[in-house]
């Protein structure tokens, strides 16, 4: 293909300067050669940074010298929002929002979301009081383990609710949460231990901004 | 979350609560890679207290930048050990040319004796050795610019200007040194 430039082993070698680094991650976006080349030569230049170099044990000081600023700023850190550390991992999907109220409920808003798994459909009912989720083609949430409902508002921490569900074979489930979901806050579903956890110990695979 | 509880998560877990402020999240993940780290290290900077400074000041970067970690671009200890090795090519740019070069790999690994090791780390230590012999093996104009360009920290075109050759003649050994490469590792496995 055209401005192929036999790149892409330097690449994956971390051996372009980054100007020449950034037009080849460019060109990459629309050259499946490229592409393909470089996930075939990527396999073996990962295997050189992790083992092309003889073992070593790493000291001990350096370690309590590293969780010692690690506990210090522990407090001082800044909390980043949770949906932001998701964001890059998610795919973008549309959801629909419906807020039915008493006199059958606004026309339906096209919303996006980020749902992990691919093809996956959530639907999110907003109504006085209450707040129903219902998910098509979600996966499993694996063995010995639940799906958990969290809201999230602004930059605050996920707060558990009371909704804990599986899916059925083909991936179908409804729930409802029994609070209305604010506009601006964040319906977040992830992957936890059966009988649910207090704070996320999974990356949410639905995160829904309202 | 209990420690041990911890300890059994994924390593894409442990980083997401690393990223909500968790640092015993980051401590579970610092154990699991900062032996591999640390040794990749030694090998880019050749020098062990330089090492030190390179494993410390990365590994501080990560934790406060956990929410950097892409899972499109690798798995965690990728993205763990290519910020090792861009922290150290940093580190030894810094040097003056003179002092910059490979490695030279005697006295600058901590060698471990085998009874000193775990049964992971004796794996690890197998696993290390059939990717060395497999670069061992590679024709010397391959292994060279491969070596220069990943633990030397150099470009292409410093490499051509280095060895006195067209860049294209470096693309093409960097390219054909790691196809051999991975075929040799695939009939290792």
């Amino acid at each position: 293909m055209d401005g192929c430039e036999g790149n892409a082993a330097p690449y994956a070698l971390g051996a372009l300067p980054p100007d020449e680094r950034d037009r080849f991650e460019r060109h990459l976006e629309h050259c499946s050669v490229c592409r393909d080349e470089l996930d075939s030569l990527q396999v073996a230049a990962d295997r050189l940074a992790a083992e092309g170099a003889p073992p070593a044990r790493a000291p001990k000081a350096v370690r309590r010298r590293v969780l010692a600023q690690v506990y210090e700023k522990e407090e001082r850190r800044p909390r980043v929002a949770l949906a932001l550390s998701f964001a890059l991992v998610a795919v973008l999907l549309v959801i629909v929002v419906v807020r039915s109220g008493p006199n059958g409920g606004q026309p339906p808003r096209t919303l996006s979301a980020q749902v992990r798994p691919p093809g996956s459909h959530v639907l999110v009912r907003v109504g006085s009081g209450r707040t129903e989720i219902s998910i098509a083609g979600m996966p499993q949430p694996g063995t010995g383990r639940i799906y958990e409902v969290w809201t999230k508002s602004g930059a605050g921490a996920p707060k558990p609710t009371s909704a804990l569900f599986g899916v059925t074979r083909s991936g179908e489930a409804t729930t409802a949460i029994p609070i209305e979901a604010r506009s601006g806050s964040e319906v977040l579903i992830s992957s936890e231990p059966l009988g649910g956890s207090s704070s996320p110990t999974r990356t949410p695979i639905v995160v829904a901004r309202l | 979350m209990g420690r041990g509880r911890l300890r059994e998560l994924a390593d894409e877990d442990l980083v997401a609560l690393s990223a909500q402020g968790r640092s015993d999240a980051f401590e579970a993940i610092y154990d699991r890679h900062a032996d591999s780290a640390f040794a990749l290290a030694i090998r880019v900077c050749g020098q062990r207290a330089l090492a030190e400074d390179v494993l410390q000041e990365a590994m501080v970067w990560i934790w406060r930048s956990g929410t950097r970690y892409d899972p499109r671009r690798g798995s965690v200890r990728s993205w763990i050990l290519l910020v090792v090795r861009s922290r150290a090519i940093d580190a030894i740019r810094r040097r003056t040319v003179r002092e910059r070069g490979l490695v030279v790999e005697e006295g600058a690994a901590e060698r471990l004796p085998a009874s000193e090791l775990t049964d992971e780390a004796v794996e690890r230590r197998d696993t290390t050795s059939t990717v060395r012999g497999a670069i061992d093996e590679l024709p010397a104009d391959q292994r060279r610019v491969i070596e220069l360009a990943y633990f030397g920290g150099m470009t292409h075109v410093e490499i051509a200007s280095l060895l006195g050759m067209p860049l294209g003649t470096v693309k093409s050994r960097m390219r054909l040194g790691l196809a051999r490469l991975k075929l040799e590792l695939e009939g290792a496995r």
